[in-house]
């Protein structure tokens, strides 16, 4: 099965490569998603090249003194500090480098996660539709739905402190899989009655063959549409969660910059602190977005079917 | 009198890419007053661009290169006598649609909107067009109701809960709702069952005896095409290869192309034949053969008809013929 | 007829996802790690205070009786007291509880309202520069975290221009010292604005990227193109035609984001001290008031399970298609 893919995949990629560069909104996501890609993989070698106390959490400058306007060792960006520091005298580039890292992590590996168990449960509940399998998964996702992650989240922390990133990232997918997994069900609903299927069934191939050698070739390409959403958002809610304070302290996102800016009341004395952080986010989730869109026209099941 | 003239039209479709598939490759035809012309040809042939382009309602990449279409009704749109509709402006081409010339579409399933009753979907074009009250559109759909036999309760309804059949008769209530003078049926029963079909059949020709309308019916049935036809044109890779009347059709068809179609009708009455297809497929309307575009699939195809393209010219009154071997 | 057995179903089958929602909570705080009652325990309690307390508490019983005993709380309203405010969590709840549906129905309705409007406007006049401007600009903010976007507006319109308080539902002055009935309204619309916006922006942007998608999907259909042959005027066919049939998916895109614009809502009343329930979840939270932050989480799951059926009715009534059986 995983050979299909590949080819599936090599085949889909050049077929379809030519609209996705003509696609302007999907190339503008690709470049600035490189750019933050660079910033990410830079952001270590930026802090081998300017020494220790350029590290995002733990280093100082400590040759700096205070800046009369903000009370604190925050200082606007100069030569040594492209971006600044923060209130402790931290290099906020580098911290900014250090967040787009994380964005990533954080972003991609919900999103897999999401979009793994979307897949497999729209896989079974589409296939096995009409049965209890299905209702059960439906009804399910129907419930989550209703719970509002954030409130929920946070009244977690309530109980048990801070969350590790770790663990915000489980029960972050635990509460992103069930928009993969309507639209996953609908697209295997529909491709459980093509002939292709029915004779594969004819020839005595079992369900669990007829699923993830027929059907899922077919569907895997939604799957990574459906990913590519769920990343900004992914991204946006960490960033939420560590501003009002509840997320891994360890961590400094830049979610996490923005929670200690405002902690130190530099939100409106220190923009160079507080504005980039905010526009990494948007910038970011706004990149992943364009380019899930294009693939959108690629990948939509109803368009090509008008070709 | 001709209700309609097509002269040299010219429209070609763009693609993606640059590249052209050309549709309508110059085509003239006309529709006389009270008659129906019928346009017939294979799936891709260009015939459906036909309607599109006379009411102009193309999507976004059909280009009209060349041409003229003259309709005789003027007065829609304030002018006497002629006019030609390809260089109409817009909004007097608005005023047109639907009192001019109304169309019958294919896959009428898709063709009324899913939200709205379909009564009001009625009611909406007479009281838009013609301007009447409620009541007199109420009034006259009944009496549409009538003509199309559908019982005018059913008009409550949505579109979903009409079948196939019922969907297309609402489609060609319709279409006569505003009297227009000509209408264009394009494959108007194409996706109902057999016996629909010639229920439906049938009602047109009633309807058009009734209200002495004209019609340009198109299709790929030439059986349909020439049962309520009174004049046949056969389309071919965007061009006409033949045209004539319905009898000398049948009887004196010329061009291999009408030949070979006519001989894949199974026929009912006379000897029993075996039937026959033509070889082969469609040419890509982006890159159509040099010459004669039927020459890779003809049974006479000579040398000329590899490197020229034949004129399309009268051989008898009223039949006209594009091909070398006549 | 149909629509109120509809209706009827659907609020019963908000009251069992209410059930479940709750007993889901109820089993996930009892496996994790952590003491509630860590705020009201001192260590220095000798062990039989301890108990003493756990047993008010009921937290020395089995795992069944306990969750017995929650339901019986639930179905009576006893939420619990709080620990900060001395008073029944219903109590508090019941102050906060107004103020939060002031700013998040006016948000969700404008953000529907005026996001279909406008993205039923850009997407027909398609290749525009209106067009792809207002895509971009719409993308950006939709991307936005909440929390931002509101700092940022009291930034330049609280801070530096001063058109606007920075923060609370009114006025403490203004209302202490007298004010007529108008002053107060005035008043309370006048620190609702910024929050409003804050909270409407990202919802409104996302229905309008969502409709002008689904609108240039809707156009290419069959039924918009015999509309338009019919030579019907350009607005009908717009708004009658391909807009009605727009509409749906984004509805249903609504239901599923009202989850969000819930969490949306709690950032935006911390943001701005709105004295919503949002805003007491975060202060009970942070101030390990374990019952108070509880049943907040409970009055915006119920707040979600209702907006959601509410949006569910809307869609059976704009589609005709939907059985009601």
């Amino acid at each position: 099965m995983i050979k299909d893919l590949i080819s599936e995949f090599k085949e889909l990629w050049k077929e379809n490569w030519p609209r996705f560069k003509a696609s302007k909104f999907g190339s503008i996501g690709v470049i600035i998603l490189f750019m933050f890609l660079f910033l990410a993989i830079f952001g270590p070698i930026y802090v081998g090249i300017m020494g220790p106390s350029y590290s995002p959490v733990s280093g100082m400058d400590l040759s700096l003194e205070i800046n009369p306007e903000t009370n604190s060792y925050a200082w606007p960006p100069s030569w040594d500090h492209p971006m600044g520091t923060d209130s402790k005298g931290s290099d906020v580039f580098s911290q900014f480098l250090n967040g787009s890292y994380l964005a990533f992590v954080i972003g991609i590996s919900i999103a897999i996660g999401a979009a793994i168990f979307g897949t497999i449960f729209g896989l079974i509940s589409g296939y096995w539709g009409g049965t209890w399998k299905d209702s059960l998964i439906m009804r399910t996702v129907d419930v989550l739905f209703c719970i509002p992650f954030l409130p929920l989240l946070i009244v977690i922390s309530a109980v048990i402190g801070a969350l590790k990133l770790s663990v915000f990232i489980v029960i972050m997918i635990f509460f992103s899989w069930m928009g993969v997994c309507r639209v996953i069900r609908a697209q295997t609903l529909s491709l459980r009655t093509r002939p292709y299927v029915d004779s594969a069934r004819v020839t005595g191939a079992s369900n669990f063959r007829i699923i993830f050698r027929h059907i899922a070739p077919n569907v895997i390409p939604l799957s990574f549409f459906e990913l590519s959403m769920i990343v900004g958002g992914a991204i946006i809610m960490e960033s939420s969660l560590s501003f009002l304070g509840f997320g891994d302290p360890t961590q400094m996102s830049w979610g996490m910059m923005m929670n200690f800016c405002r902690a130190q009341s530099h939100m409106f004395k220190a923009l160079w602190w507080f504005l980039p952080p905010g526009l990494g986010i948007t910038l970011i989730a706004t990149a992943f977005y364009l380019i899930g869109r294009s693939l959108d026209e690629i990948v939509n099941p109803r368009l090509r079917e008008r070709k | 009198m001709n209700v309609l003239e097509v002269n040299n039209l010219v429209m070609h479709y763009k693609l993606f890419g640059g590249k052209r598939v050309k549709a309508v490759d110059g085509i003239s035809f006309s529709v006389e007053e009270g008659k129906t012309t019928g346009i017939v040809g294979e799936s891709g042939c260009g015939k459906s661009s036909i309607a599109g382009t006379i009411l102009r309602t193309l999507p976004d990449n059909g280009e009209i290169k060349e041409g003229n279409i003259n309709f005789r009704y003027g007065e829609i749109v304030g002018k006497n006598g002629r006019i030609d509709l390809l260089t109409l402006p817009e909004k007097d081409m608005k005023k047109i649609r639907w009192k001019g010339i109304s169309m019958i579409f294919q896959g009428a399933m898709n063709s009324l909107n899913p939200v709205h009753r379909v009564g009001d979907q009625l009611t909406e074009i007479m009281r838009y067009k013609d301007k009447l009250s409620k009541e007199e559109a109420e009034k006259k759909l009944d009496k549409l109701c009538e003509m199309v036999h559908i019982k005018p309760g059913r008009m409550e309804d949505y579109p979903h809960q009409f079948s196939g059949g019922m969907k297309q008769r609402a489609i060609i209530a319709m279409a006569l709702s505003t009297d227009p003078r000509l209408i264009i049926a394009d494959e108007p029963t194409t996706a109902l069952d057999l016996i629909t079909q010639d229920r439906i059949l049938d009602e047109m020709k009633e309807i058009q005896k009734k209200l002495g309308m004209s019609m340009i019916f198109i299709s790929h049935d030439l059986s349909m095409v020439s049962e309520i036809s009174d004049h046949v044109v056969v389309m071919y890779a965007g061009k006409i290869v033949e045209s004539c009347n319905k009898r000398g059709l049948f009887k004196e068809s010329l061009h291999p192309y009408t030949q070979g179609l006519i001989k894949s009708c199974p026929r009912i009455r006379g000897e029993k034949r075996k039937l026959s297809g033509i070889p082969g497929e469609p040419p890509n309307l982006a890159s159509p053969p040099e010459g004669c575009r039927f020459h890779p699939r003809c049974p006479v195809a000579m040398g000329k008809c590899r490197e020229k393209e034949p004129k399309y010219r009268e051989v008898e009154k009223g039949h006209l013929v594009a091909c070398w071997a006549v | 007829m149909g629509m109120t057995k509809y209706l009827f179903r659907r609020v019963i089958e908000g009251v069992i996802t209410l059930f479940i929602v709750i007993t889901i909570t109820f089993f996930l705080f009892r496996i994790m790690p952590g003491d509630p009652l860590s705020t009201i325990m001192d260590p220095k309690m000798t062990p039989e205070v301890k108990a003493a307390i756990r047993h008010s508490y009921g937290l020395d019983k089995s795992i069944l009786v306990q969750y017995g005993l929650y339901i019986k709380n639930m179905l009576t309203l006893n939420l619990g007291d709080s620990f900060y405010y001395s008073r029944p969590v219903t109590e508090v709840l019941a102050r906060r509880i107004p103020n939060t549906l002031l700013l998040f129905t006016p948000a969700t309705v404008l953000a529907a309202v005026l996001g279909i409007m406008l993205g039923r406007i850009i997407a027909w006049r398609r290749n525009s520069k209106l067009e792809y401007s207002l895509t971009l600009v719409g993308l950006f903010f939709y991307m936005m975290p909440f929390f931002f976007f509101g700092l940022i507006l009291i930034y330049v319109f609280a801070f530096k221009l001063g058109l606007f308080p920075t923060s609370g539902m009114i006025d403490y002055e203004l209302w202490t010292f007298g004010a007529t009935a108008s002053e107060k309204i005035i008043d309370i619309l006048h620190h609702l604005i910024l929050p409003l916006i804050t909270l409407t922006m990202a919802s409104f942007c996302g229905m309008m990227l969502l409709m002008r998608t689904s609108m240039v999907e809707t156009l290419r259909e069959d039924y918009v193109e015999a509309a338009r042959a019919r030579g019907l005027p350009d607005k009908v066919v717009r708004n009658r035609y391909a807009a009605r049939n727009a509409e749906l998916p984004v509805v249903t895109a609504l239901i599923l984001s009202i989850s969000l614009s819930i969490g949306g809502g709690v950032i935006t009343e911390t943001i701005f001290s709105w004295p919503g329930v949002g805003w007491e979840l975060f202060t009970a939270t942070v101030g390990r008031d374990y019952p108070l932050a509880q049943g907040c989480f409970f009055i915006l799951a119920l707040i979600t399970i209702v907006a959601v059926i509410v949006i569910d009715i809307a869609y059976a009534y704009l589609d005709p298609r939907i059985s009601y059986d």
